[in-house]
């Protein structure tokens, strides 16, 4: 008998259905809104750029949006596969740990002091990591880790509110909704892309490796991998993800969370799947979240943190029933 | 008969207490070595040592003749493995899964498992008794699956030494003896050896050629299992009357009555 390998007999096929899906949610955000035709014209008008009012709504503002979303939505849930297998608890995420709200603490800090928007991706980063630092450095074993990223966030939280109640009245408001997660701001289709995929191709190879951290830290030493520098790559490229991430859309809670779950629930544990599976479902989430939140009341555009929170609570709160429940599959 | 790992003057303490003094030590090939002591006595730190998992501070760890520390980590891998104690509660992942991580030294970082190795981690579930079990999650399982499990990713890893940190450990008795013949028939030939932290002086009475004995003051004793395993020396190391009872060929330490 030749055995199957399990990644070609389950992980690799579902991994397609993932991209499927993530190609469905952009089909989805760049046929819906105001300006509605039937399906046909659309075709037409991607064909022909700048031709007519269609392919202008679609080249400027949709696809540049939807790209946004997919990228920063594909940053989250990688952090979020990283993250949790550096705690080895499903539970991790950039958000729960305070990571992005580092990196929002930081962002509001450099706009208050007025540094340029180029500015705001590095300082971001720089947020997103001393905060993994803090956190790991306060807590180094697995549950109290989690706790102590929770009470972090929590001191980041005081620390955004003390900063939004001392800015000037008139940049309050735009403040709070990049702090609720937005994309209705300037879309940065190319830094978000580029951001994703040097992350990506720098986490791959490590996905083995993960595999083996899962099991613990001595386990993972006694087969070969050297941990110190695995957990200190893992730390770089979850907050460099996390710090794109806020730079561009603010703190979007629950996509990290989330998608490595669901993932993980769809086509098993290998990090070899999980983590680009979760840039594809990351990425098909937060697409699918921002076209409900600029379609849902619009004209009026809804924060899309909010959304992803509204969807992400009772979705977690369902995925911790069916793994407390016992058998996980 | 080939020197495979050997330990000079090695000196482990836990804080400020020394547990180990200037241990000298030599595993070579077709040895199977026993280790025994009381609870706290240094047995776990001993093996992580002899691993290359914990720094030496006073004497030295060597693997074929050269410096442990100076080995890359999967190079070292490859020919030596470590049966941790307890396997902690594990990221969700398969049995197939998990039994294959065993494979991870012997392949590049963008290696894709073959189908040899496939065919080794399905062997090694076999032998555990775990066939037919590849798919479940390994969070279903119980404690002494688990500890199978555990023991065929060390049989896919295929080291030429095993350190074994009480592998017998949530078996039951019928898995406990199955186990101890299938250790010692895959790390007990003339090219294998292995060390294994036992807490039953009659499973290392049966199937150990040596034993180290550890009491936890700091001194120690190794040498042949038929001068180590003696009810004199062990009522000693345990501080607990035991007595060699033999009937029908096989002999057993049974402990005597206490006070």
């Amino acid at each position: 008998m030749r055995p199957t390998h399990p990644l070609r007999e389950r992980g690799l096929p579902r991994l397609g259905l993932l991209l499927l899906a993530a190609l469905v949610s952009i089909a989805f955000a760049l046929t819906t809104g105001s300006l509605e035709l039937p399906l046909l014209d659309w075709l037409r008008a991607i064909a022909n750029p700048g031709a007519d009012l269609a392919s202008r709504v679609l080249w400027e503002l949709r696809l540049p949006r939807a790209f946004t979303a997919f990228a920063v939505g594909g940053l989250l849930g990688l952090a979020g596969a990283l993250m949790q297998v550096l705690l080895r608890n499903p539970l991790g995420d950039p958000y729960v740990l305070g990571v992005s709200g580092g990196a929002a603490f930081a962002v509001l800090l450099a706009m208050l002091a007025g540094l340029p928007a180029l500015w705001l991706t590095p300082v971001a980063f720089g947020g997103a990591l001393a905060s993994t630092l803090l956190v790991f450095a306060l807590a180094r074993a697995g549950q109290s880790l989690l706790l102590t990223g929770v009470v972090v966030a929590a001191g980041w939280g005081a620390g955004i509110s003390f900063a939004l109640s001392t800015s000037p009245p008139i940049q309050l408001p735009g403040m709070l909704f990049w702090l609720m997660g937005d994309l209705s701001g300037a879309p940065a289709p190319r830094l978000s892309a580029t951001a994703l995929l040097i992350v990506l191709v720098a986490a791959l190879p490590l996905a083995r490796a993960l595999n083996l951290l899962g099991r613990g830290e001595l386990a993972a030493a006694s087969l070969g991998v050297t941990t110190s520098r695995l957990r200190w790559q893992v730390y770089g490229l979850a907050s460099l993800a996390t710090g794109v991430a806020v730079s561009i859309a603010g703190s979007i809670g629950f996509v990290g969370l989330i998608a490595p779950h669901l993932v993980r629930m769809l086509a098993g544990s290998d990090h070899r799947v999980v983590l680009p599976g979760s840039v594809l479902l990351g990425g098909a989430l937060l697409v699918f979240a921002d076209t409900l939140a600029r379609t849902l009341l619009a004209p009026l555009q809804l924060p899309v943190g909010v959304l992803t929170a509204l969807l992400g609570v009772p979705i977690f709160l369902w995925l911790l029933r069916r793994t407390t429940a016992g058998g996980r599959r | 008969m080939t020197v495979l790992l050997q330990a000079t003057a090695l000196t482990l303490g836990i804080a400020d207490r020394a547990l180990v003094n200037d241990l000298e030590l030599t595993i070579r090939t077709g040895e199977r070595w026993a280790v025994l002591g009381p609870n706290g006595s240094g047995k776990t730190t001993l093996l992580h040592t002899l691993a290359g998992l914990r720094a030496v501070q006073h004497g030295e760890v060597g693997w074929r003749g050269q410096a442990l520390s100076g080995i890359p980590r999967r190079r070292l891998s490859c020919q030596l493995g470590l049966l941790l104690q307890d396997d902690p509660t594990s990221f969700p992942a398969t049995v197939l899964e998990s039994v294959l991580t065993g494979r991870f030294p012997h392949l590049g970082p963008f290696g894709w498992e073959s189908n040899s190795d496939l065919q080794l981690a399905e062997q090694a579930l076999a032998d555990v008794d775990l066939a037919g079990l590849s798919g479940r999650d390994v969070a279903s399982l119980s404690g002494g699956e688990r500890r199978r499990l555990a023991i065929a990713t060390l049989l896919a890893q295929a080291p030429t030494l095993a350190l074994l940190d009480e592998p017998t450990n949530h078996l039951d008795l019928r898995h406990q003896t199955q186990l101890m013949s299938l250790l010692g028939a895959r790390f007990g030939d003339a090219e294998h050896a292995l060390l294994a932290v036992l807490h039953d002086p009659t499973l290392a009475l049966r199937h150990c050629s040596h034993a180290l004995l550890l009491p936890g003051n700091g001194s120690w004793h190794a040498g042949q299992a038929d001068h180590m395993l003696t009810a004199q020396r062990l009522s000693e190391l345990y501080g607990q009357p035991l007595q060699l009872v033999q009937q029908d060929g096989l002999r057993a330490f049974v402990p005597g009555a206490g006070d």
